[in-house]
């Protein structure tokens, strides 16, 4: 019956009515256009109600309707001849009543109608204890403190799918070079076996390491610790006070440390070839550029390639780049690409040290400076022979007639000459302009009406 | 009265200026380099035609009877100096807003 049914949710049709395809000419709404969750709702009670008992409320083996005689709207009676469903002070019957009313007046619309109930009535008593639920239902969850009323369904599913594993720890294991077995396992808790909730307690740390370096056979190992301790120590912020204390101890107990020698270090030691530069366009603002108007541009440019190649390889010995912290330089690096969005090239150091270079030879050659900014990289400089000229390029006269486009591009949008340079010549221009203007007829010609 | 061709004379006339002396010789091999290094740039981050039309460019230059007076490029650069001159000499702009010194 219901595949071949439909159902009209039209207001004169009642609350839902299932009839015949086709019979009800105000049905908009097809079984298949239903969501599920409607569907749901509909079929719960059409499947609740095919049992002629269920109509009944709980305890009434016989309609109250049909026993006074008066007014059977329905198989077996129904659910709104008693006083609590017209008066609803209680939620347990209201759930029923409002799907009584919904198959009542979907199914038995005909029988409900021959019978001469009204309609109406069924239809609003059954918004009326749909109503009396959810109202019920708000004034209860309100009751509630915030934090103990249920999600709704949409958030609870999504932070179901969102929910991450937080409650699931993989303990962190002490990341030590030494292969000696100071640190066996992870550092757990001597009394509970568990891993200290935040980092490592100092003192179980520094038990570990004086309990493996006191015995004189395990000195070695207590050697072994204090490369280790370091990285405990940057593992887990709890340690290191252990770890500074340890280390403090060993030599007392005639322990060595085992360190491999020290890696050579920025100041008088061997430099450490330079093994990336980056190289960004010459469409930058400088100090310098353009002094008259002509191409004196590259050399800004390189020094900014320069700036951006010592901050990132520390190619020269004594070079101030080698006191630049990793966050410093990091932070410089990031200052350099938002001052210039441009896009950055990765380049040959080589390339990059040949460009500064040249462009500082062409700063001798025009008597310029370079930017104040670059000073402190200057004087590294100074030995540093220029880039060899790349070969001539190949002519070709129909791109050369396109060059003006080049204009356009983010990376030439600075490319002008000073306008300072040609201010003579735009004063001329304009002068002629005003005075071309001045001697127009239509200037000359008088306001006035023209005598007759 | 001036008509339209002379004064389209007179303006080119200092366009021509402009260029010539912008435009030396000296400057026009840096043009070049400069010109060959963005070719390389394009060439680079994956701009083929661009990085041919620069090197035309840069190969426009860097001849040694270049004539500045017919390269698209150097045309363009100077009017555009001369209409920001212009807008500086009319007070729309301001001169440090242009000027390329620091």
């Amino acid at each position: 019956m219901i595949a071949n049914s439909q159902i009209c949710y039209h207001p004169s049709c009642g609350v839902a009515r299932l009839s015949s395809i086709g019979r009800c000419e105000r049905a908009s709404t097809t079984w298949r256009s239903v969501t599920t969750p409607r569907r749901r709702h509909l079929a719960d009670p059409l499947t609740r109600f095919a049992r002629t008992e269920n109509l009944y409320p709980r305890g009434v083996t016989m309609p109250a309707r049909l026993r006074g005689g008066r007014r059977p709207p329905a198989r077996g009676g129904d659910r709104l001849g008693g006083s609590e469903a017209l008066q609803p002070s209680t939620r347990s019957p209201c759930p029923g009543i409002g799907d009584f009313t919904l198959f009542v007046t979907g199914i038995f619309r005909e029988r409900v109608e021959a019978y001469r109930a009204s309609i109406g009535y069924y239809i609003t008593q059954g918004k009326r204890a749909y109503h009396f639920v959810w109202e019920h239902d708000r004034r209860q969850l309100a009751r509630l403190p915030p934090t103990r009323r249920p999600l709704p369904e949409a958030r609870r599913r999504i932070r179901h799918a969102t929910r991450a594993p937080s409650t699931l720890h993989s303990p962190r294991v002490l990341h030590r070079p030494s292969p000696a077995p100071v640190l066996p396992a992870p550092l757990l808790d001597d009394r509970s076996g568990r891993r200290p909730r935040s980092g490592i307690a100092a003192g179980a740390f520094s038990r570990r390491l004086s309990t493996n370096g006191s015995a004189p056979t395990q000195n070695t190992h207590g050697a072994d610790a204090l490369p280790g301790a370091e990285p405990a120590r940057r593992s887990a912020p709890g340690a290191a006070s252990a770890a500074r204390q340890t280390a403090g101890a060993l030599p007392s107990r005639s322990v060595v440390s085992r360190r491999p020698p020290a890696a050579a270090g920025p100041r008088g030691a061997a430099p450490r070839p330079a093994r990336r530069a980056r190289v960004s366009s010459p469409a930058s603002t400088g100090a310098d550029r353009a002094r008259r108007g002509s191409c004196s541009r590259a050399p800004t440019a390189a020094a900014r390639s320069a700036r951006s190649f010592s901050t990132t390889s520390s190619a020269s010995p004594r070079s101030p780049a080698a006191d630049i912290t990793k966050r410093r330089l990091e932070a410089e690096l990031a200052s350099l690409r938002a001052a210039q969005k441009l896009p950055w090239v990765e380049a040959d150091p080589a390339r990059a040290v040949g460009l500064v270079a040249e462009s500082l030879q062409i700063h001798r050659e025009r008597g310029t400076a370079p930017p104040s900014a670059f000073g402190r990289w200057q004087s590294f400089f100074t030995e540093i022979a220029a880039l060899e000229p790349p070969p001539a390029p190949v002519a070709n006269a129909d791109m050369l007639a396109r060059s003006d486009e080049l204009l356009g591009l983010p990376e030439l949008g600075g490319w002008f000459l000073d306008p300072e340079t040609v201010q003579s010549d735009a004063l001329e221009i304009s002068r002629r302009r005003a005075r071309a203007a001045s001697w127009s007829p239509t200037r000359s010609r008088p306001s006035g009406r023209r005598p007759s | 009265m001036v008509s339209d061709q002379i004064k389209a004379e007179r303006q080119e006339a200092i366009l021509t200026r402009v260029i010539e002396r912008e435009f030396a010789p000296e400057s026009g091999g840096r043009w070049a380099r400069r010109l060959a290094e963005m070719a390389w740039i394009f060439d680079t981050t994956g701009r083929p035609e661009q990085a041919a039309i620069a090197s035309a460019a840069a190969a426009a230059f860097a001849e040694s009877d270049a004539a500045p007076l017919r390269h698209p490029l150097a045309r363009v650069l100077a009017q555009r100096a001369l209409e920001l001159a212009g807008e500086v000499a009319a007070g729309r702009l301001r001169a440090a807003d242009v000027s390329r010194k620091p």
